[in-house]
């Protein structure tokens, strides 16, 4: 998956039309994020990128240039594990 | 995972209590707004849930459950070795809740009975524990009473757990059967998740507020639904793998997956991940809610009764959740008596006048 179509991912979790948010927007505070949508997220995660995100590592996400970095980072520990 | 097998154990009978107290998802429209109200029952799958009036425990549920199954299944009473009461709402700090509902039951004095404190992982655990206890030279007949009264554990300001949780109580009939296969069981435990979903008050950790305290949200249970799901997640995909491998069977032989029925959403995606069939996954909970340690025999009754009386069914019992906590049952069931939900529409005064 790339960046981009990781980003549509969130779009679409926050029910917005694709290509609404930027890397540099905070997720946590739209005013779309409910608890319903963090988990939405982890489980869009969970199904298109096949891991299980934290949910106190996706807190600590200001940006979501900072979600995607904690996804690549999870995603290359589970290669390296696999 | 700690891995056990039950023997010569069979499933004799199931029925379930619900309270008469309907209640619908439009009450929490009025308090949180129609659109997050409908969004929330959509994803939970729960528009009308049953729950008990604050005089009524889910012993009382259970104790209704208990006497109509031992109609049904002519045990003599005399004939009860044992009760254990799986709950984490009993009637008293103490005595334990069994030993109330053996005399509330007229069970024999002989009877041993004990409480097991788990919620959604509970019945898996009070299968083995009571199946446990049965053999050759053990008892021969358990009853397995679970069941909670959970949503006067919940807050009506948390939109997280007020529309969510209904009461119920079930009774399992257990007996020694020398002709029956082998029972596979899986448990475990990662207690590091204990304030994912916790009731702090009440306990003799911090034993205030009394239950008059309205506002005090120590009194009410507390759930970080991102928490659960994400341990639902590392969880139980592990968990149905290594109970098939251990009963040596593949999905394809599995005629139902009967998981806790925590929520709509967590169950089709847990199926989705575990490439469950939509038949063979049962979903209950419409009209019930998430009813903590009853959820699985009340969705085998609600979902399964004609099934379950009519031909063998090849069963995943998975249950999870508080504690962190989790059980996973394989079981054969026979034909047995077509599983009963009864409504208690009786005070405990009235329960206890019948019994």
């Amino acid at each position: 998956m790339t960046r981009h179509e990781f980003l549509q991912l969130v779009d679409q979790v926050l029910e917005l039309p694709v290509g609404t948010l930027t890397p540099a927007d905070s997720f946590q505070e739209h005013e779309n994020w409910t608890s319903l949508s963090f988990l939405g997220l982890i489980a869009v995660v969970d199904e298109e990128v096949g891991i299980t995100l934290s949910p106190a590592a996706i807190l600590k996400c200001a940006t979501i240039e900072q979600l995607m970095d904690l996804v690549a980072d999870k995603l290359s520990d589970h290669r390296r594990a696999a | 995972m700690a891995v056990g097998r039950l023997s010569q154990v069979r499933l004799a009978g199931l029925t379930v209590a619900v309270p008469e107290g309907l209640r619908d998802w439009h009450e929490q429209a009025a308090q949180f707004g129609a659109e997050s109200a409908e969004k929330t029952a959509k994803l939970t799958g729960v528009f009308h849930r049953r729950t008990a009036a604050p005089e009524v425990c889910a012993s009382d549920l259970c104790h209704l459950a208990a006497e109509q199954l031992l109609d049904t299944l002519g045990w003599e009473r005399d004939t009860i070795d044992a009760i254990v009461f799986v709950s984490q709402t009993p009637d008293y700090p103490l005595p334990a809740t069994a030993c109330t509902l053996q005399s509330r039951l007229g069970l024999p004095t002989s009877t041993a009975a004990f409480d097991v404190n788990l919620g959604c992982s509970g019945y898996p655990y009070g299968l083995w524990i009571a199946g446990r206890m049965i053999g050759a030279t053990g008892f021969r007949r358990v009853l397995l009473l679970a069941g909670d009264t959970i949503s006067h554990l919940t807050s009506p300001d948390d939109p997280a757990t007020a529309g969510l949780f209904g009461d119920a109580g079930t009774a399992t009939a257990l007996e020694f059967d020398p002709l029956v296969g082998d029972i596979h069981v899986l448990l475990g435990t990662d207690g590091s998740g204990e304030s994912s979903l916790c009731v702090q008050a009440g306990g003799a950790r911090h034993p205030g507020p009394g239950t008059q305290a309205i506002a005090d949200p120590s009194r009410y249970l507390h759930m970080e639904g991102a928490d659960v799901f994400a341990f639902t997640l590392r969880v139980v995909p592990p968990l149905v793998t290594q109970l098939l491998e251990s009963a040596g069977w593949t999905l394809d032989e599995v005629d139902h997956v009967v998981m806790h029925q925590a929520n709509a959403f967590l169950l089709q995606h847990l199926a989705r991940r575990l490439k469950i069939p939509a038949e063979k996954l049962v979903v209950a909970l419409d009209g019930y809610g998430n009813t903590s340690c009853a959820s699985i025999p009340l969705a085998l009754a609600d979902a399964l009764a004609d099934q379950l009386a009519t031909e063998p069914q090849r069963l995943l019992l998975i249950g999870f959740g508080v504690g962190w906590s989790w059980g996973g049952i394989a079981l054969t069931t026979g034909p047995m008596p077509r599983p009963q939900i009864v409504v208690c529409s009786s005070t405990p005064r009235e329960l206890a006048a019948h019994s």
